[in-house]
């Protein structure tokens, strides 16, 4: 295989970057060579970039006919060796669903973004809408559980999709970027790391275990914690086994119509993302120590609502934020213990209310929950603020 | 899955493939025991594949198999290989990006008559249009075998199934007309009642370099043979005998006869660019304008 | 029973699992010199098994044992044994 993994060739610096390419740049850096995809507006600079950017990296790129073909592609891809991504908007996101059920079934490392637009059905093209949150998790049959990522400007496409891949490596779970309409054409400056800072943060792809006897491809339960094999199996060497089946499966691969085996799987392919909160939750917070309100949201609306805390604390309202920056698994402890400072939370999404019932299931009792719901363009600053003072 | 029932006499010798461990199960219990029903036709082309692999000794790490969902998908504990399970209808694709992240690599898809031909028809099309260097089994039973028999879009007019009670009232599907207007490059068909032959085009298509098609016409005895009045292996078998017919013979029939015919032997055998070869030249290209 | 055929000179022998037969007669039914035909005595799976005709000769063509669905029928040369 003549593929240069550590090939990475954009000059280190400052760079003006739209948030599409941002997205895809910082997939490059983390070492992604294959995509396929499937022209759908608000994302098609992504696989226009990817189909000039890749053959220069020596790495595929591949137009599919639909998008279930792109993710199988991707998927194939994956286990041929080559850290793999698509890239599609709500309505390929929604056909999509069955082949995320089986890359999570057999633990397959994947990337996909999901540059997010109006919805239900063909929607409106060119707006946001933060649609698709709560079908990433539960859009695909079965049980499985993935981690998603919301960044909210260019800077932190190019660093979120650069830890998605690492992600997706470490835990063999397929990974979610967040994007949306308008977030992914905002021009802005984003800094390109030096090769040897890439280098530091990488987590290159494992064809091979280190030892290969005794070792199972797939996570299993050892001792009351979950073990996620070191290595994935890719076709071509020993690792793979003899037959990878897509129906239930034990962790050394074989098929079964036992319900206690499936009650294993299911408990290995849960339990790994949700034992493991703390280790994969990231959150950021601004103005909570002494704060009495808070305002929790993720993605875009981030910026608006930032600009909302800052301005109610020089009018001496004392609310802070806490951004999600990694929308699932759900953060459910660092929301109890915030709703335990705080009593009283605003809510700020781009959608009718998705996030909001997780954040009421998991917050401690005499919680007030306040919701700024917004449909199809971002918040403006004065509206989280006439909020705030309202709640105050 | 119990193996308790297997017994060969003591000191008889065993199936080759049995006993040099070429087959999943005898490599993992040292014996084997066949899931599928009596008679049918699965069972011996698995048979056939495991003769190729042990007797012309391929590297089971270049040929991967990627096996779809349907009565075949307990093909893989009589296979020798490495096997990947897809999704209904999805494997060419998963095809796709395997050939292209690794182009040492000839992937074999075995796929049937609904996974090919009903959902997966959109990427059959497309895969034999890029000219995507694989070997593609068609495994062509007319019938959904594994959910119960229900009608497929390759049965012939007439023909009754468990959700056509009356009798199929759709003209049915050609693989080979559809992959010779897409593009493949070599196309071939034939029946379980040819083995010799199915060895031969099995043999050619890993050797060709480009999409290569083999339709196997396979007997099912349980679903198709029962609704349709043919409840033993044997009429059934030779209801498929009888119905074959080779290219030149076709040649002299009308096309009515020739609705209700099987007509095996290579149709195309060409060369063209593949997927892989072109690409490569562009990742060549793109090296210079950088 | 099991061995139903062998041939010193060729040094081949054709062999038969008795129970892991179904029964199909799609055996005897291909072959080509017509020399096989189905038993009278039932095996494990309650099936009748194939058996050699009196005063006939295998050729070892090997037909019977590639449209067996289940490994039951086959030639084998005779030093395995």
């Amino acid at each position: 295989m003549s593929v240069d993994i550590y090939n990475y060739d954009l000059k280190p610096g400052k760079k003006t970057l739209i948030g599409n390419a941002a997205m895809v740049e910082g997939a490059l850096a983390a070492g992604c060579r294959f995509f396929a995809g499937y022209p759908i507006t608000p994302q098609n600079d992504v696989p226009e970039r990817m189909s000039v950017r890749l053959p220069q990296l020596k790495g595929r790129f591949i137009q599919m006919e639909d998008e279930i073909g792109s993710i199988s592609a991707v998927i194939g891809a994956s286990f041929a060796g080559l850290k793999a991504m698509t890239s599609t908007s709500g309505p390929g996101f929604s056909l999509m669903q069955e082949s995320l059920s089986w890359a999570a079934c057999v633990e397959v490392p994947i990337v996909v973004c999901d540059v997010q637009r109006s919805g239900p059905g063909s929607g409106i093209v060119s707006l946001p809408h933060q649609s698709d949150i709560i079908q990433a998790q539960y859009g695909g049959n079965g049980e499985y559980k993935v981690i998603a990522y919301a960044p909210a400007s260019c800077q932190e496409l190019f660093d979120f999709t650069f830890e998605a891949f690492n992600d997706a490596e470490k835990w063999r779970i397929p990974v979610i970027v967040f994007s949306d309409a308008w977030l992914g054409h905002v021009r802005e400056q984003v800094i390109i790391p030096t090769l040897e800072e890439i280098n530091e943060k990488i987590i290159p792809r494992k064809p091979m275990p280190d030892e290969i006897k005794g070792w199972v491809p797939f996570s299993k339960k050892v001792n009351d914690e979950i073990v996620v094999p070191n290595a994935v199996p890719t076709i071509g060497y020993d690792s793979f086994p003899d037959w990878l089946p897509s129906v239930s499966h034990n962790p050394t691969g074989f098929p079964t119509e036992d319900s206690l085996v499936s009650y294993k799987m299911i408990e290995a392919i849960c339990d790994k993302i949700l034992k493991n909160e703390d280790k994969i939750c990231k959150t950021k917070s601004y103005y909570l120590d002494d704060a009495d309100i808070a305002i929790v949201t993720y993605g875009f609306p981030s910026r608006p609502a930032l600009a909302a805390v800052r301005q109610a604390r020089k009018e001496g309202i004392k609310v802070g934020l806490l951004r999600l920056l990694t929308v699932w698994p759900f953060p459910t402890k660092i929301m109890h213990e915030l709703s335990e400072k705080v009593k009283k939370i605003i809510d700020v999404e781009i959608n009718w209310g998705q996030m909001l019932i997780w954040m009421k299931a998991n917050v401690a009792d005499n919680t007030q929950i306040h919701f700024i719901p917004q449909i199809s363009k971002l918040h403006e600053p004065k509206e989280i603020l006439s909020k705030i003072k309202e709640v105050a | 899955m119990s193996l308790g029932d297997i017994k060969g006499e003591a000191d008889l010798p065993e199936h080759p493939l049995v006993a040099n461990k070429v087959i999943y199960l005898a490599k993992l219990f040292g014996g084997v025991k066949s899931l599928f029903c009596r008679g049918c036709g699965y069972g011996a082309i698995a048979q056939w594949i495991g003769n190729i692999f042990y007797e012309d000794k391929l590297d089971i790490h270049k040929y991967p198999i990627i096996n779809g969902v349907g009565c075949y998908t307990m093909i893989p504990i009589i296979m020798p290989g490495k096997i990947l399970m897809n999704l209904h209808g999805r494997g060419l694709a998963v095809a796709t990006g395997i050939k292209m992240a690794n182009p040492e690599l000839k992937p074999i898809i075995i796929a049937g008559d609904g996974d090919l031909l009903s959902i997966g028809t959109n990427h059959f099309i497309h895969a034999a249009r890029r000219n995507l260097d694989c070997v593609c089994l068609l495994l062509h039973n007319l019938t959904f075998g594994m959910t119960g028999g229900q009608v497929a879009p390759t049965a012939q007019l007439g023909q009754i199934a468990s959700t056509a009670r009356h009798g199929y009232m759709q003209e049915m599907i050609d693989a080979v007309e559809l992959a010779k207007v897409a593009g493949a490059t070599y196309i071939t068909r034939c029946t379980t009642a040819q083995p010799i032959q199915f060895m031969k085009y099995f043999r050619k298509a890993l050797k060709h370099k480009g999409f290569a098609l083999i339709d196997v016409v396979s007997q099912c005895v349980t679903y198709f043979g029962r609704h349709n009045k043919m409840a033993e292996p044997v009429e059934v078998f030779n209801w498929i005998r009888k119905n074959t017919v080779s290219i030149k013979q076709a040649k002299s029939m009308s096309k009515e006869d020739l609705k209700k015919k099987f007509v095996t032997g290579e149709f195309l055998e060409i060369q063209k660019p593949t997927l892989m070869s072109e690409y490569l030249k562009l990742i060549e290209k793109s090296q210079e304008v950088k | 029973m099991p061995i139903l055929f062998q041939d010193k000179t060729k040094g081949k022998m054709l062999c038969l699992q008795f129970d892991r037969c179904k029964g199909c007669e799609l055996c005897i039914e291909i072959c080509p010199k017509k020399i096989l035909e189905k038993s009278t005595k039932l095996n494990r799976n309650a099936q009748y098994p194939p058996v050699m005709k009196s005063d006939t000769q295998c050729t070892f063509c090997r037909m019977c044992e590639y449209v067996c669905p289940d490994f039951s029928i086959y030639v084998v040369n005779l030093e395995v044994a």
